[in-house]
């Protein structure tokens, strides 16, 4: 089957008869001038519904006047921030102008005007005490921080790339509909903006603004970017590289890492990261015109430009520095200097700028006048802000009885009537709403649109709405619709197309285009779909946009409208193949010799052979089993222009040799395999490019050197993440760990023996030396001599049909097998250890199982380092010995027989 | 330059690429790698076929065998073992099935009665398929005389001698130093496990395997005591040059006394030396250092009786750096092997690490390119050198004479050219036997080739010189030859390694 042919593929129709959301959000202006008008509109569709709605969440009316239960349910929940550690976030003079003022200091704010009304001296005090009242447990001392123009670059590709732009503005212009941002530079702080970005729903529990999944230094990039206007004044900026450059030319096309501000030409530059490649920049004021020698002296390679003339000086390895200087004439006025350096040869490196001319005898460069930025206007003030303990006591009065805590505390609003109970021409919807009570400052269409949809609430007849209308509430409410499409509605705007990228070659628009939501509740379990929303699961690393984190309590409502909306069980066929053998067929139709899914398709996080789409084995908790089978029968109709081939044309299965060609019970049998995940046995010609070794349905057992093990490791991943590395040497278990495998990348890339550890995590490290000895008596010192010495040799392994291996070693006449086995029972996965001897078994044999701290659980078992439970069964029962940290738990052994030891965490 | 740099550059650069101290410096750059010369005229007798490998694996080649039935055994670099059938039919139509996984770089294979043994870094092991399912099952195994704890510390495996066991040769910890067990030796194993050391003084073999006679050699990389590439032969009780590795002389039974301390002065050369150490075995073949190759690691036998063309019993040997194929030739004189290397083709694809000539004859070669400075350009590649059918006309043989060498050409020659003097030219060079890394051919000397006699067949030529000089490497141009047809020699140098002159007395 040619699966690489183009021939099979639809090309993605636009999406011409989805309405963007640009034009959507006019036709709802439109409908909002209508329904604030005298005619009576047509009846709302349910986007439109759900818009008009939505002001009343924004706005939080229902934090006051409390919904009736019907109500609530037209009406989404929105908690207004939190103000707790403000202070570490936002400039309080900001602050303090935003409560005096809300709309005219943020444009489009949804927090009302409480103090109007007020004489201005008044309200300036007022909104005084606030502040000093919100600041007073955290103090703040603002200041400025410099813009990082690498970070800035980072984050504008990260604010571009991710999704940001999606609701927030593309450019400075803004357009209706977006997300618009107050004056950033005027409100956050860098390290509280970088720590909001991180995780906003800590203090914006409404989820309107989602996660993201970022990286700190992600966030620390999009802060800068966001920030990026801050005016801040040094002498001079100087940009720090990561990357090894060879030559100075090299700075010129190279991205630096950071930018800082610099206060001289010194090579101690804070987080340099041990690199010595720097590029100074700044701005030289000249009162006076003249002729001036420059000179640039260094240990390394520097060069120095006045106004884009260099003056490069040749490249010292050696102990003694080098200088070039050059003689320019300067005008009176700004003149741009910049400073290259990168480090050559062993020698300690130095760098020395110094000029000389015009009655100046020949000096360091006066760096102290010089600007690094000569385009910026005055720089951001820093804010010193004394907390005045008068004013705190002021402040907290007026929170109280101005009601903040109803919306940013949550607190009870009973002092107000409840949304039934409203007159629509009072209090904050009066045109001239009485001093204490919130003022939106609503232009009148939008106060007639809000008084006409509270009529429209208000009747005792209104009905519950429909599952549909709440599930549009939810989409239009966190905006899923700006990149999402259903049913027609939604989808990315003109202006934002070319901002969804992918990071994947030749994936089309299934690449880029965040998936489709039609009869999304139907094809996704629904364990899935929840993990989806609560932004943990994510299955396509290709989309650059990424699936934002809205909280689960203020999404779940979605996941499960849209199974009730969606669901339609269908039937699966009938199909008598056992699983095993489904398993197997199904194991021969995703691979090389079957379908070939995995030329296009990941497989237990190995890479496929030609494109790197879904990984096969996220399938079983994905998706439900019955639109599976509908899917696999017709890719187009569920995913219309998926490169993904109809594989049984006309339900006609093209391999007549696996399970009789009936198309039904393959398709099964995919299912029945692929259900079993990560477990499921490697298919044939699954990729074995990648570096990292995964464990699928069978074992895996690799030698070579690894970290405690030694050079002789033989490495074992089980199925079900538990590991284990057995030393050949010292013939002892050595290490035990659950999760991910080994990464062979030190042994299979460059020279080949790079240390390699393991993967996962709750490492246990067994104690070197040989785990067997023969001692006279329990008292004995445990003998410290190597294995090799002691006579006791490796004599092979034994893989069983699930490629579990059997250690063989001898001790003279004495033959230990020593089988080692996944298990799992009752949710609880360790290791079993099933240990025959035969031979010649020497008195006082005894096996050193753990040395470490042992706490006796009774029943043979004993807990270790407080992270492995060892348990014995057998005849003879393991004895501890010495105490703390240095306790030996031995096993004495008399007589050929059978030893079964568990290792469960 | 100081012994600790030697060191530090050394610590860089041993292993089987054993590329120079100056290229260490430069790490993985390339560029200072000898140009190659064009020639073009090499792939109208000898093309090379690339074999495609599966797209799922990484195929690093380091070591290959053909089976009694046909197939052939790859062990890779990433622990790997495949049967892979179809790789010398015309096209190639390479059928590969994973074998066993999971071991640490086979760089050695042998079979016998049905069953593979597989030389690992840690151990000599027998891998079978005890269920017949088509993949390995059970691993034995069967000696793990040696030591290995080192990062540089590689070992290659043969195939069995005619006493029915197989030579591992395991490098040194470095360029230095002998660390752990019998690092620096040779040793053979049986399969019932008995084994034994053979021979110590090896520094960072690329490969050892037997010759027509079932005598064994491997390829020894240039480095400390040694300046180019060589080619041994290894026997019992046998000192092959570095000096580190004699401290497990006392573990060898029967080996005698150590033997005596090399002076390793500027002044020190292998062939003096060698009288007063008799336990010194003096290079067979050496491939001059760079004008031939680098790192030698892959020594093939022609067995295949003419179906590679007209090198039967002769070896082929692979070069790491520079992705070329050499040829060596023997005899013996004074009952010590000794003989030619030739250039043969060059422009594989990568890094050449394992080798084989089948009976079919074809040469296989594979290998990757990570790690050291590589001339070809594939990460890793399969290959396959086909005899066109077109004879060649080259140097078969070269044989010392009393007085001078006998060369014995694939095709007759021009008895005017071959007979004129100026057709040849002559030189001679040897090298220190010290302890720095690597080194310059020295004393090198012109001399005069006072005549040239063809034979009545046009096939050999004799060559009269003024001098031979024992423990010298003798370089001989024949670049006025021409055979019947006009034509020039497709290689016209040889490099002869004079240990013995034959004996003049009558026996």
């Amino acid at each position: 089957m040619n699966v690489h042919g183009s021939a099979n593929f639809v090309r993605p129709r636009r999406r011409v008869y989805s309405r963007r959301v640009s034009e959507i959000i006019f036709l709802l202006i439109f409908r909002f001038l209508l329904i604030s008008g005298f005619a009576e509109p047509p009846t709302p569709s349910e986007v439109e519904r759900a818009h008009d709605l939505a002001r009343f969440s924004d706005l939080r009316c229902g934090s006051c006047h409390k919904p009736t239960d019907v109500q609530a349910l037209w009406l989404k929940d929105n908690a207004a921030p939190r103000l707790d550690g403000l202070g570490g976030r936002v400039n309080p003079d900001w602050t303090q102008r935003y409560l005096a003022s809300p709309s005219t200091v943020f444009p489009g704010t949804t927090m009302p005007d409480l103090l109007h009304g007020l004489e201005s001296a008044r309200r300036e005090a007022d909104a005084a005490a606030l502040t000093h009242y919100l600041y007073a447990t955290n103090r703040s001392t603002w200041a400025p921080v410099a813009p990082d123009h690498a970070a800035v670059k980072r984050g504008e590709r990260l604010y571009q790339s991710i999704g940001c732009m999606a609701c927030h503005p593309l450019n400075a212009k803004g357009r209706e509909g977006e997300v618009a941002f107050p004056r950033l530079v005027e409100k956050w702080t860098l390290p509280g903006l970088q720590a909001f970005l991180l995780n906003p729903l800590i203090t914006r529990p409404g989820g309107r603004m989602p996660s993201m999944g970022l990286r700190s230094d992600e966030a620390f990039d999009l802060a800068h970017y966001l920030l990026r206007e801050t005016r801040h004044f040094s002498p001079l900026e100087v940009a720090i590289y990561r990357e090894r450059l060879r030559s100075l030319e090299e700075l010129d096309t190279a991205e630096p890492v950071r930018t800082l501000p610099g206060a001289d030409f010194s090579l101690k530059v804070p987080g340099n990261d041990g690199r010595l490649e720097f590029r100074w920049s700044g701005w030289m004021p000249m009162a006076s015109g003249g002729s001036y020698t420059f000179f640039v002296k260094a240990v390394g390679a520097a060069r120095l430009a006045v106004d884009g003339h260099w003056i490069e000086d040749e490249e010292a390895w050696e102990k003694e520095a080098t200088e070039a200087s050059a003689t320019l004439h300067l005008t009176p006025g700004e003149h741009q200097v910049q400073v290259d350096f990168v480090q050559r040869g062993q020698e300690p490196p130095s760098l020395e700028i110094s000029w000389e001319g015009a009655g100046i005898p020949r000096q360091p460069l006066p760096v102290a006048s010089f600007r690094a930025d000569n385009r910026i206007g005055p720089e951001s003030p820093a804010v010193a802000f004394e907390v005045d303990p008068a004013l705190v006591e002021r402040g907290r009065e007026l929170y109280g009885s101005l009601h903040c805590g109803t919306c940013h505390e949550r607190a009870d609003g009973t002092f107000a009537p409840g949304l039934g109970h409203l007159s629509p021409e009072k209090g904050c919807l009066s045109s001239t709403p009485p001093v204490g009570t919130p003022n939106y400052h609503f232009p009148d269409v939008e106060r007639n649109g809000m008084r006409r949809m509270l009529a429209w609430l208000s009747p005792t007849e209104l009905s519950q709405p429909p599952a549909s209308q709440r599930l549009m509430g939810g989409l239009s409410g966190f905006r899923c619709l700006v990149c999402h499409e259903r049913d027609g509605v939604g989808g990315i705007a003109r202006d934002r197309d070319a901002y969804f990228t992918s990071a994947g070659e030749d994936l089309g628009e299934e690449g880029r285009v965040p998936p489709r939501l039609d009869g999304i509740g139907d094809k996704l379990r629904p364990e899935w779909l929840a993990d989806v929303l609560d932004g943990s699961a994510r299955v396509r690393p290709y989309l650059r946009t990424r699936m934002p984190h809205f909280g689960t309590d203020q999404v779940g409502f979605i996941a499960a409208l849209l199974i009730e909306l969606d669901r339609h069980p269908g039937a699966m066929p009938a199909v008598n193949d056992s699983l095993d053998a489904q398993r197997d067929a199904g194991r021969r139709l995703v691979g090389v010799d079957g379908l070939s899914c995995i030329a296009c398709h990941r497989f237990n996080r190995q890479p496929a052979h030609a494109l790197q789409v879904l990984d096969l084995t996220t399938t079983g908790k994905r998706l439900n089993p019955d639109w599976f089978h509908r899917f696999l029968k017709d890719p187009n109709r569920y995913n219309p222009g998926t490169r993904m081939p109809a594989f049984w044309p006309d339900g006609v299965s093209p391999l007549k040799e696996v399970l009789a060609g009936d198309t039904d019970r393959q398709m099964t049998a995919i299912w029945g395999y692929l259900n079993d995940g990560e477990q499921a046995k490697f298919p044939e010609g699954l990729s074995r490019q990648g570096v990292e070794l995964v464990v699928g349905g069978e074992a895996v057992v690799y030698r070579g050197k690894l970290w405690e093990a030694g050079f002789r490791a033989i490495t074992v991943g089980f199925p079900g993440g538990i590991n284990l590395a057995f030393d050949a040497e010292e013939l002892r278990l050595s290490l035990l760990w659950r999760g991910r495998f080994l990464n062979a990348g030190p042994h299979w890339t460059v020279q080949g023996m790079g240390q390699i550890h393991p993967l996962g995590s709750d490492v246990i490290v067994f104690p070197k030396g040989s785990a067997w000895a023969v001692l006279p008596d329990l008292n004995s010192a445990w003998p410290t001599n190597a294995p090799r010495e002691l006579g006791i040799r490796m004599a092979g392994y034994q893989l069983d049909a699930a490629r579990q291996p059997t250690f063989q070693y001898r001790w003279g006449g004495l033959e230990v097998a020593d089988a080692l086995n996944g298990f799992e029972v009752e949710g609880q996965k360790g290791l079993r250890r099933h240990l025959r001897l035969s031979g010649a078994i020497p008195v006082g044999l005894c096996l050193r199982l753990a040395q470490g701290n042992l706490e006796a659980l009774g029943e043979n078992r004993w807990r270790l380092n407080q992270m492995l439970t060892i348990q014995t069964e057998g005849h003879i029962s393991p004895v501890v010995r010495g105490r703390g940290a240095q306790q030996q738990l031995l096993l004495p052994i008399s007589g050929s027989g059978e030893w079964k030891v568990n290792y469960v965490w | 330059m100081n012994l600790v740099f030697l060191c530090t550059l050394a610590a860089i650069s041993v292993g089987f690429s054993s590329s120079g101290a100056e290229r260490a410096r430069q790490n993985l750059n390339t560029d200072d790698l000898p140009p190659m010369e064009a020639n073009d005229r090499e792939s109208e007798y000898y093309r090379i076929v690339t074999l495609s490998t599966p797209p799922e694996a990484v195929i690093e080649a380091g070591s290959l065998l053909e089976l009694p039935d046909g197939r052939i055994a790859v062990g890779t670099r990433r622990g790997e073992i495949y049967f892979v059938t179809g790789l010398e039919s015309d096209p190639p139509q390479p059928r590969w099935k994973l074998f066993a996984n999971g071991l640490t770089e086979v760089f050695g294979l042998a079979w016998r009665d049905g069953i593979l043994y597989a030389t690992q870094q840690a151990e000599l092991t027998r891998v079978l398929d005890t269920d017949g399912d088509g993949r390995a099952d059970r691993f034995e195994t069967v000696s793990d005389a040696w030591a290995w704890g080192g990062e540089h510390e590689f070992t290659f495996g043969s195939g069995f001698d005619r006493d029915g066991a197989i030579w591992t040769v395991h490098g040194l910890t470095d360029s230095y130093t002998s660390d752990r067990l019998f690092r620096g030796w040779a040793l053979r194993h049986f399969p019932d496990g008995r084994w034994e050391p053979m021979a110590s003084g090896l520094r960072s073999p690329g490969g050892v395997g037997f010759n027509a006679a079932g005598d064994v050699f491997y390829l020894e990389s240039q480095g400390p005591w040694g300046s180019a590439c060589t080619l041994k032969h290894l026997r019992k009780g046998a000192f092959m040059g570095h000096p580190i590795s004699n401290k497990w002389w006392d573990k060898a039974p029967g080996f005698g006394p150590r033997p005596p301390e090399p002076e390793g002065t500027e002044e020190s050369r292998r062939y003096t030396e060698s009288k007063r150490i008799p336990q010194l075995v003096l290079p067979s073949v050496t491939f001059p250092y760079k004008r031939m190759g680098q790192s030698a690691s892959g020594l093939m036998l022609d067995v295949s009786e003419g179906r590679f063309g007209p090198f039967a019993g002769q070896f082929f040997v692979g070069d790491y750096t520079l992705s070329l194929v050499m040829r060596a030739e023997m005899e013996v004189v004074d009952g010590e092997y000794q003989g030619t290397c030739y250039p043969f083709r060059q422009g594989f694809a990568t890094g050449l690490i394992g080798g084989t000539l089948t009976p079919q004859g074809h040469v296989l070669v594979g290998g990757s390119k990570r790690g050291w400075p590589v001339r070809g350009l594939s990460p890793n590649a399969l290959q396959r050198l086909d005899w066109t059918g077109k004879i060649p006309f080259e140097v078969l043989t070269t044989r010392v004479q009393t007085n001078g060498f006998e060369f014995r050409f694939t095709l007759p020659v021009d008895a005017a050219t071959a007979s004129d003097v100026h057709s040849y030219s002559f030189e001679t060079f040897t090298h220190h036997y010290y302890g720095a890394y690597g080194g310059p051919e020295i004393e090198q000397a012109t001399h005069v080739v006072r005549s040239a006699w063809v034979s009545p067949d046009g096939h050999s030529v004799r060559l009269i010189v003024d001098e031979l000089i024992p423990g010298h490497i003798h370089e001989l141009h024949l670049s006025g030859v021409r055979d019947r047809l006009g034509h020039p020699l497709l290689h016209d140098v040889a490099y002869y390694t004079l240990n013995r002159l034959p004996n003049v007395s009558p026996k």
